[in-house]
């Protein structure tokens, strides 16, 4: 039998120094920016009763996640969302008005690990919960590009859609959930043989098929809305087109037009989502770093119906891109090392611990010669290294 | 803005090329014969990578490269999220399910169905979405000679001329889906480098129309 002892199961790893200070910095820097926007800091429990990620909205196929057992034979799994635990718990836990809450937390996954998003991954990300306007939408994904650039992240945009629109387009046909899926499947994959095919086997008549076709080609700036508006006299499409037009004009008002494409063909996920939907695309990665968009219809599960929207950033993914960008670098400083002849050892303790008081990051060493302390300063890099000898006598090096 | 575009090497390759060389792309590095990995036609800053059919998903998918060529069977296998923008129209088949036109499921020491194909996770799928329990064999390649050694029921496969089916004794037993090549394209990609996608697509769109 192999023995598993040097190695860690598949989908997991460890977070060595140099990759875990880049990470702690940006996650630092993304918990500063979300509490200076007015966000509350959450945690939720890392295992949960399976009910909470598997009854209706957004619910998670079973073999994507990791499950236990508890004592009473019930089915726990490790959390493989966050915003779903935190709907249940503003629905159920938290008085009834406007909540901006955060979190800083991993997620875990059992299906294929793709990249940066393995069995377990660190996601940032925050919950606006009690706003359905297009400002709590603004507001949002302005918070979204604020995180990226916060995170030191560079060439990138965040692709905005509306799943309303296609909502009400197929709200009339006629067709089957499954069916359903299988055309928003192929609109989300911006794949026109697959909708011509479909339309022919569903028998979907031709206007909506029109409709429908036109939707992969509805990518790339403002221009997008008129066409979109053009597309369907239905109140509500007019409606989901509107709110797309007035979160665009917002962002450009706060001068983030820069960072936004629009995708109405965006599709991922409708039975979870039920307005806005974005994903953070970055040069040097092939996937999204930050997807989020508005559910509407989460909280009502657990209880107590609220409008809410927010985003979950992986931060490997974001690492990655920058990474691939030539963003990523930096490590501890270290001020000073100090060491001492055995005698001294007490002496030397204090001053290095007067150093640390005048936040100098200090290594203390007992019992070092002179030559492995002047070694070990090159190898850390430290600014200077401080001897006590046997008689309790300072020297600086 | 560079972009990169992975080919499937073989026959693929070869009628790719025809398209994109109709969009105004240099493919003349492409068609000399060489070991290089990394080819380029570097008036128009494209990249080409030449790899396994298989493998061009993958590329694709991690966005190492921007779009691919390669056959519907091959994406459908693989199963990723990646735009499928143009239908290429060459590299016509099927891919269907065939076996002995008379042969019932007379085995004792099973009741589920043995499918001997390349393709597993299409096989799966297509089973599955027909209430059908089945055990996969995977193979790669004569796979006709699952059912004539007794190794499979059937097999799942391409099917072109339907002469080695023929000249085997095997017949086809029910369509899965029609093949060609088809244009993937990376997500991110897309949306990151649409000034140059964008209207490449369009150019590969209208090439395919007029061939």
């Amino acid at each position: 039998m192999e023995s598993f002892l040097k190695h860690v199961p598949d989908g997991v790893e460890d977070c060595l120094p140099a990759e875990c200070y880049i990470k702690k910095t940006i996650e630092n820097a993304l918990r500063q920016t979300f509490i200076l926007s007015g966000y509350d800091e959450i945690e939720t429990p890392t295992y949960e009763y399976i009910d909470v990620f598997q009854s209706g909205v957004g619910s998670y196929i079973q073999e994507s996640m990791i499950k236990l057992v508890d004592k009473n034979g019930r089915i726990l799994v490790l959390r493989p969302d966050i915003t779903i635990p935190i709907a249940r718990v503003a629905a159920t836990k938290l008085e009834n008005k406007a909540r901006r809450l955060f979190y800083i937390q991993n997620s875990f996954a059992s299906a294929e690990p793709a990249l940066g998003k393995a069995g377990e991954f660190t996601q940032a990300g925050i919950e606006l919960i009690g706003d359905g306007s297009a400002f709590a939408d603004a507001e949002v994904i302005a918070l979204a590009i604020k995180s990226l650039k916060t995170a030191g992240l560079k060439n990138f945009t965040v692709d905005i859609g509306q799943v309303s629109f296609f909502k009400a387009l197929i709200n009339e046909s006629g067709l089957t959930e499954r069916n359903i899926d299988r055309l928003r499947h192929a609109v989300d994959s911006k794949d026109k043989m697959a909708i011509e095919a479909l339309s022919i086997e569903l028998g979907i008549d031709d206007e909506l098929k029109t409709q429908i076709m036109a939707l992969p080609d509805l990518f790339g700036g403002c221009e997008v809305f008129e066409k979109a508006a053009s597309l369907s006299r239905k109140q509500e499409c007019i409606k989901a087109v509107e709110n797309l037009r007035q979160v665009y004009t917002l962002l450009s008002d706060y001068g983030l037009g820069e960072f936004i494409t629009v995708d109405v063909g965006m599709l991922h996920d409708i039975a979870y989502y039920s307005g806005i939907i974005f994903r953070g695309l970055a040069t040097g990665i092939g996937f999204p770093v930050v997807s989020g968009g508005r559910y509407d219809g989460l909280l009502e599960k657990f209880g107590k119906a609220a409008p809410a929207t927010g985003f979950a950033m992986g931060i490997k993914r974001v690492m990655i891109a920058m990474e691939r960008q030539g963003l990523l670098g930096g490590y501890y400083h270290t001020n000073a090392i100090v060491s001492c002849d055995l005698k001294a050892c007490g002496a030397a303790y204090s001053f290095a611990e007067a150093l640390r008081k005048q936040g100098k990051r200090t290594v203390f060493v007992c019992g070092l010669d002179i030559g492995s302390l002047l070694s070990e300063k090159e190898r850390l890099d430290a600014d200077e290294a401080v001897y006590f000898d046997a008689s309790g006598c300072l020297q600086t090096l | 803005m560079q972009i990169t575009i992975a080919l499937a090497k073989g026959r693929l390759a070869e009628k790719a090329m025809v398209i994109l060389e109709k969009c105004g792309i240099d493919c003349s590095e492409l068609k000399r014969d060489s070991r290089k990995l990394i080819l380029f036609d570097k008036k128009n800053d494209i990249r080409f990578i030449l790899v396994k059919p298989t493998d061009v998903p993958t590329y694709v998918d991690h966005g190492v490269a921007d779009m691919g060529i390669v056959g519907k069977d091959t994406l459908l296998e693989a199963d990723l999220p990646l735009y499928e923008m143009v239908d290429l129209k060459f590299g016509k088949c099927r891919l269907a399910v065939a076996g002995y036109p008379d042969k019932k499921s007379g085995s004792l020491t099973t009741s589920v169905k043995r499918v001997a194909t390349k393709y597993p996770e299409i096989a799966k799928r297509f089973y599955a979405s027909k209430g059908v329990s089945i055990e996969c064999i995977k193979l790669h390649g004569s796979v006709e000679l699952g059912p004539i050694l007794g190794l499979s029921d059937v097999i799942l496969d391409i099917v072109e001329s339907g002469r080695t089916l023929a000249e085997n004794g095997l017949v086809i037993i029910e369509d899965v889906c029609d093949v060609s090549a088809r244009l993937a394209v990376n997500r991110a990609s897309l949306k990151i480098k649409a000034p140059v996608l964008k209207p490449l697509i369009e150019k590969i769109e209208k090439a395919v129309e007029q061939a």
